[in-house]
């Protein structure tokens, strides 16, 4: 096993401002039905060989992000407004068959869950499914298939990796179903790889060995990265740059280190404030309330109903993502005041 | 495995032992026995004479005497001889067995590749016209009893002119006759087992479906059928194998009635007429036979969860 030291937040810069971009959405909407909008306004950008993590709450919207970008949003889910751009083509209006035709499915968009054990089919063996991935590389033959395979487990770093082909996954632990899954999802070589809560399901210990191994694969297949989490530890450990999600809306975009040590919109303020320091006695400061729900938005700064500093007309005026100063991009009608506040 | 086999093994003896005794018992229950019957048409029947023909029989004996005559037989390979003809009945059911056996097997195919199909073309076609048309014709054709279908499609047959060839005529002696003998009846009952599998095909598959591994392989770019037929059937395929080991046995009772209405010599055939002619031997012989294929298809059932799902196959090896 590849032993790599945890990645710190001074490391993480962004050394990738002038790579191309790979994803770009912009003001992307998505309702069920056509009536409940999940997502009002989202827009994000990673560029090649750039980890973007998109950080919120339970219920921002996170999950159904990614998940419109691959399209797999399920029955009755569609992005009604905005764009998704992959490498500067429009992808959000496309059927699944499209989807497929232009091999976005896995060939360019990989795409890692939150639980291996209930993403991986129980019946095949992870040889079988890894198949299903490399085919999509043009390979054929079954002992290409089956080196192939066999690579990827030892890249993954699963011991036995000739012996873990033959394997179902109620055979691996946990921490080698999301290995495995991980392989899978970049055996077909996508450029751009989707980890929706790669290791809420697994135990703290494996945890970081996880992270690190999509880190340092991200790193060395030059891969756009976007990580969705609700943990800072997470996103300190992993990415470039971070959106904060808040009620199906991007509510602040930056840089890692300038948002962990300088955050500026009240709710990546609270977010941060709720982290538990580990020194004993701390109290931890909770953001009372919930994420409203997609049914009953707030009027106004959807923010407001739970922010510190709303103000009477934080209730009617609605916020746009705006530059604001100090190169941060952020949704608050307060932005510049606060940062003056601030310091 | 093996150990599994043998265990399952063991069962089946003793629920066929339980069912002979309840099968011994339960015929001498019947009012009027074979005695009466044989002697129904004779003149004068004296009480003498009706005891003179029991003790012949072995008839007056205590029933848990006469239970050990006939089992200790039946274990040593000698299931007797009939009452009425005299005729050893091994002999018997062994001409009987296979026309049924050809019947419900070829009926359990067709109902089970009609019912999973109609299944995953109904859960395929959720909310449209398609799935309302198979779930109708699921509901109608699990609520019509064998019995009456199989009338009905005799009847059916005869108005638009078709006949079934008669005589029956077994496979290997004419085939094309044999296969016109056969196909209605097991069509008929067929039908019932493809409704209830294609309703439980359909709410499986649907249930499948929405799991994260159906998303997932649907991430990694895997097509329509490979989804549908591949990762979502193979993991739908479990409670359908359950359902298909008791249809069987709902099937193998149809057979009685059905092989009455078409005129097959089978193991159907056999019971029905010596359950009419009270021939004891014979009947307790029958029901043992179908305690025997049910057994032994279940049995199959029970080993073939292991090919579709390896987390058995893990546990009993």
């Amino acid at each position: 096993m590849t032993a790599m030291a945890p990645t710190g937040v001074s490391e993480a810069t962004t050394p990738s401002a002038t790579s191309p971009v790979a994803l770009s959405v912009e003001g992307m909407a998505v309702t069920y039905s056509g009536v409940l909008e999940v997502c009002s306004d989202v827009s994000i950008e990673v560029r090649r060989g750039e980890a973007l993590a998109l950080i919120g709450e339970s219920g921002s919207g996170k999950s159904v992000t990614v998940l419109a970008v691959t399209g797999l949003l399920g029955r009755g889910g569609t992005i009604v407004r905005g764009s998704v751009k992959l490498d500067g083509e429009e992808i959000s209006r496309l059927s699944e068959r499209e989807r497929r035709d232009r091999k976005l499915l896995g060939k360019r968009i990989g795409m890692i869950f939150q639980n291996p054990s209930r993403a991986l089919d129980p019946v095949f063996t992870i040889g079988q499914q890894l198949n299903e991935a490399l085919r999509l590389t043009g390979l054929t033959g079954k002992a290409e298939l089956r080196a192939k395979g066999a690579e990827w487990l030892r890249h993954v770093g699963l011991p036995d990796p000739e012996e873990a082909l033959d394997r179902y996954p109620h055979q691996l632990s946990g921490g080698q179903r999301q290995r495995a899954m991980i392989a899978i999802a970049l055996a077909s070589e996508p450029e751009l790889l989707i980890a929706d809560e790669p290791t809420t399901a697994l135990d703290v210990t494996i945890q970081a060995q996880v992270l690190n191994l999509i880190r340092r694969l991200q790193r060395e297949l030059n891969l756009a990265l976007v990580l969705v989490t609700h943990d800072f530890g997470v996103v300190a450990a992993m990415a470039d740059r971070v959106a904060v999600m808040y009620g199906g809306q991007v509510v602040e975009t930056g840089s890692v280190g300038e948002i962990i040590r300088r955050p500026r919109h009240p709710y990546t303020k609270a977010l941060l404030a709720s982290i538990p320091t580990g020194e004993a006695g701390a109290r931890i400061e909770a953001l009372s309330g919930s994420v409203p729900h997609a049914a009953a938005m707030p009027s106004g700064c959807r923010f407001h109903p739970r922010c510190p500093s709303a103000m009477p007309i934080c209730q009617t005026k609605e916020p746009a993502l705006e530059p604001a100063r100090g190169g941060r991009v952020m949704r608050c009608l307060r932005a510049d005041e606060l940062e003056r506040h601030d310091g | 495995m093996i150990v599994f086999a043998i265990r399952r093994a063991v069962l089946g003896v003793l629920v066929l032992v339980a069912v002979a005794l309840m099968v011994f018992v339960a015929i001498r229950l019947i009012p009027g026995d074979i005695v009466n019957q044989q002697l129904s048409e004779a003149g004068a029947v004296t009480p003498e004479l009706l005891q003179e023909k029991r003790a012949a029989m072995g008839l007056d004996k205590p029933v848990h005497e006469q239970f050990l005559v006939w089992a200790s037989g039946v274990v040593s390979g000698d299931l007797g001889s009939s009452l009425w003809t005299g005729r050893p009945v091994s002999a018997q059911v062994g001409a009987a067995l296979l026309p049924t056996l050809q019947l419900s097997i070829i009926a359990i195919v067709m109902g089970a590749l009609l019912g999973v199909g109609a299944g995953v073309l109904a859960a395929l076609w959720r909310g449209t016209a398609g799935d309302m048309v198979l779930r109708m014709m699921s509901t109608v054709f699990l609520a019509i009893p064998q019995l009456w279908l199989g009338l009905l499609t005799l009847t059916g047959l005869a108005l638009i002119g078709y006949y079934i060839p008669l005589p029956y005529r077994s496979f290997s002696a004419e085939p094309w006759a044999n296969f016109q003998q056969v196909i209605f009846p097991a069509l008929a009952l067929s039908l019932g087992v493809a409704a209830a599998l294609s309703r439980l095909t359909r709410s499986a598959m649907l249930e499948v479906t929405g799991a994260d591994f159906i998303r997932a392989a649907r991430a990694r770019g895997v097509s329509s059928s490979g989804l549908y037929l591949g990762h979502a059937l193979k993991n739908a395929l479990i409670p359908v194998i359950t359902l298909l080991g008791t249809q069987f046995g709902n099937l193998l009772s149809g057979t009685v009635i059905i092989e009455r209405i078409f005129n097959i010599p089978g193991l159907g055939n056999l019971l029905f007429e010596a359950v009419a002619n009270r021939d004891y031997t014979v009947i307790q012989a029958a029901v043992l036979t179908y305690g025997l294929i049910t057994i032994i298809v279940n049995l199959m059932v029970d080993l073939s969860y292991g090919l579709v799902d390896p987390r058995i196959r893990g546990i009993r090896s």
